[in-house]
């Protein structure tokens, strides 16, 4: 982010929040948004084969589990420590997640 | 000359050997994953591989590599298919090439066993009764940590 945008976004009227982009609002200490992928049983189990969540800033693969898990059935149904992979890399629980992130939730594999 | 690919159409295995193989090589290796009639005592009839393809392909890439390093030629490709699968039908086609045989043993082996450790791909067994269900798998883990890219001889 440049300067101009910086001063930009410290200076602009107070607008609806959800107009600001993400970069711009750690300023206000915000949060990042990811998208969630879920395959096979997981998508199965969820219904859905992907979901953008809204994570505070400095969340880490754990803090999104959580969140998710928290959310009830049948999200609740996910493992404690799934396997996840951050932008196609396997990934630790303790990875910090930045926005735009894309976090695949790695059902135990069974290829060949 | 590693190839590692995820495809959806039928797998030609004779294509896939014609790939790997050269003058200096003492030993050709195809090793075929196919689809069996029965799983846990109940009669299959067929499979529906999923995958997690834009992250199974460098992934697959990545095991080749290492095999590569082991088997110590660059003579190794891997096809894996993805889609409805029929009794019989090739879901994964390895071949390796190397001067001698037990290299080409060995990073064949490697090639299947990573696949099961660690590419995302799952599979769905259809059973002769009507019911269907996600075959068990195992909980991925990272690429071992001491080989790189280019997988490390041994």
């Amino acid at each position: 982010m440049g300067i101009g945008a910086r001063l930009e976004s410290l200076t602009a009227p107070s607008g609806p929040v959800h107009l600001w982009s993400t970069e711009r609002s750690h300023l206000f200490g915000a949060s990042v948004s990811v998208q969630a992928l879920f395959f096979a049983a997981y998508r199965d189990l969820l219904g859905t084969s992907k979901l953008d969540v809204l994570l505070p800033e400095g969340a880490t693969v754990a803090d999104l589990v959580r969140e998710l898990r928290g959310r009830g059935a049948p999200f609740s149904a996910l493992p404690r420590e799934p396997a996840v992979a951050v932008n196609r890399t396997y990934a630790d629980p303790g990875d910090t997640l930045r926005a735009g992130d894309e976090v695949a939730f790695i059902p135990p594999v069974a290829g060949g | 000359m590693v190839q590692a690919s995820v495809v959806s159409r039928v797998i030609d295995s004779a294509e896939v050997l014609g790939r790997v193989g050269a003058a200096e090589d003492g030993a050709v290796l195809l090793f075929l994953g196919t689809v069996r009639n029965h799983a846990g005592g109940e009669p299959v009839e067929g499979m529906t591989y999923e995958a997690y393809e834009s992250m199974a392909t460098p992934v697959l890439a990545q095991i080749a590599h290492e095999a590569a390093g082991r088997l110590g030629t660059d003579r190794v490709v891997v096809v894996h298919r993805v889609g409805e699968l029929a009794i019989g039908d090739v879901s994964v086609a390895i071949a390796v090439s190397s001067p001698h045989r037990a290299q080409a043993y060995d990073a064949s082996r490697y090639v299947i066993e990573e696949i099961k450790k660690r590419l995302p791909v799952w599979k769905r067994e259809h059973y002769t009764s009507g019911r269907s269900e996600w075959v068990e798998g195992v909980q991925p883990g990272r690429a071992p940590a001491s080989s790189g890219a280019e997988g490390r001889a041994s």
